[in-house]
């Protein structure tokens, strides 16, 4: 028997399988590309975009990261830390806009949305579609939105044109159940610079970003508080 | 005319990239498919090569190498899938699936076994280099700028890797000849 070159053999073998998308793929994609920021350079110079080093944008960040602390140290008068150990005490807050009520750790300031979230819409931190309920040294924040959607639409199929749309690569992702409703929990080592714990959740015809952001470095504690959090959110 | 796209893409034009992605997208997925083995993940690692490709767009230097930019994100998207698989380096029990009293049909399914049990053992980065090189035809050099790695790194990948599948290769037909004398 003659054999054939190995390199035939593999090429071959490797010209098997499908060389056509599926047809869900694209829709996906284009659905969630208004709900996506684009990255633009980070200095525009007489017109010309000039892309930084990852080492001079390292030092730059590391730079705003000096000034920001100083100017911590000076509003608190302290160093800002993790300050944070569960069990925590949680406060109850209820949305009358999104008809929730959760736990959040006692002590964080909260700010009620101004507006409702859009289905389509990214529930930036920053927004004002999101409640937002924040630690005083800014190290944690925790964001609440959510948007009517299709009754019917399942968890997965909300995350993969919202969440996995904004960070991309989830580090981790697993089942959960939130007040009786089966949810999922991603998670992101560095979705724009902060750990993401991201759960969503579809209860009737509104589907929920309950979103955990830490900077603080000490994920197991985060994990834990999250868990904590979760466990207390109600849909009303 | 793909070039003009890219640049109308990178100002935020959502139909401009909406025609780069539909040109892009089979050709992305056979790659990811052929990497991970895997359609869903192939398809989770094209969706997010997209989605990254839409949100640093404007940070692409040169438009005209979009689609080696392109490859790089599936590239790097597949990765991430491999690393997220806890069953990556699962071993695969090699089982003769073939009907081994016909020697001539048999080759080719003991061939696909053993590359595909071979294949599956290689490194992510060893698979990549694989593919971009027997699948797309991409010589060395354009894998390695593709890839952003040194042309001997990408040398030394692909050697390894081709000799590990050989290896798989040849110890899976001697498997199958041992097991045909054992039966005849």
């Amino acid at each position: 028997m003659i054999q054939r070159p190995f390199e035939h053999r593999l090429g071959e073998w490797l010209e098997e399988g499908p060389v056509r998308a599926p047809d869900t793929t694209l829709d996906t994609v284009l659905a969630a590309l208004p709900s996506i920021r684009q990255r633009r350079p980070w200095l525009v110079l007489g017109g010309r975009s000039v892309v930084l080093s990852p080492r001079v944008r390292l030092a730059l960040s590391a730079a705003a990261v000096v000034i920001i602390a100083l100017a911590g140290v000076r509003l608190l008068g302290t160093f800002p830390g993790p300050g944070l150990s569960p069990p925590i005490e949680l406060t109850t807050h209820t949305s009358f806009r999104y008809h929730y009520s959760i736990g959040y750790p006692t002590g964080w300031s909260v700010r009620e949305a101004a507006r409702s979230l859009r289905a389509d819409e990214t529930p930036w931190a920053d927004g004002d579609a999101v409640d937002r309920f924040e630690a005083r040294d800014f190290v944690r924040t925790i964001i609440v939105a959510a948007a009517n959607v299709t009754p019917g639409t399942s968890p997965k199929a909300w995350a993969a044109s919202t969440t996995l749309a904004i960070c991309g690569i989830r580090a981790t992702e697993e089942p959960i159940t939130i007040d009786g409703e089966p949810g999922l929990l991603y998670t992101y080592d560095q979705c724009y610079s902060y750990f993401h714990q991201w759960a969503v959740v579809v209860h009737g015809g509104s589907a929920f970003h309950i979103v955990w952001l830490g900077t603080s470095g000490d994920r197991e504690v985060d994990r834990a508080a999250f868990e904590q959090v979760l466990a207390t959110f109600r849909f009303d | 005319m793909q070039a003009e796209l890219v640049e109308r893409a990178s100002r935020g034009d959502q139909d401009a990239f909406t025609s780069l992605a539909s040109a892009s997208v089979d050709r992305c997925y056979a790659l990811a498919y052929r990497i991970l083995r895997d359609p869903d993940r192939a398809q989770d690692a094209i969706q997010q090569a997209l989605l990254g490709a839409w949100r640093d767009l404007p940070n692409l230097r040169d438009v005209d190498r979009f689609d080696a930019w392109l490859h790089r994100l599936v590239v790097h998207a597949c990765y991430a899938q491999a690393r997220s698989e806890r069953r990556w380096e699962a071993q695969v029990q090699r089982i003769p699936s073939a009907d081994l009293s016909s020697p001539d049909g048999a080759d080719s399914v003991v061939d696909r076994d053993a590359l595909e049990s071979g294949f599956r053992r290689l490194s992510p980065e060893q698979r990549a280099v694989v593919v971009l090189h027997h699948y797309v035809g991409y010589p060395l050099t354009e894998i390695a700028a593709t890839l952003g790695i040194p042309v001997g790194t990408a040398r030394s990948r692909l050697h390894y890797a081709v000799r590990q599948l050989r290896a798989a290769l040849d110890a899976d037909v001697q498997f199958v000849a041992t097991t045909r004398e054992r039966s005849a």
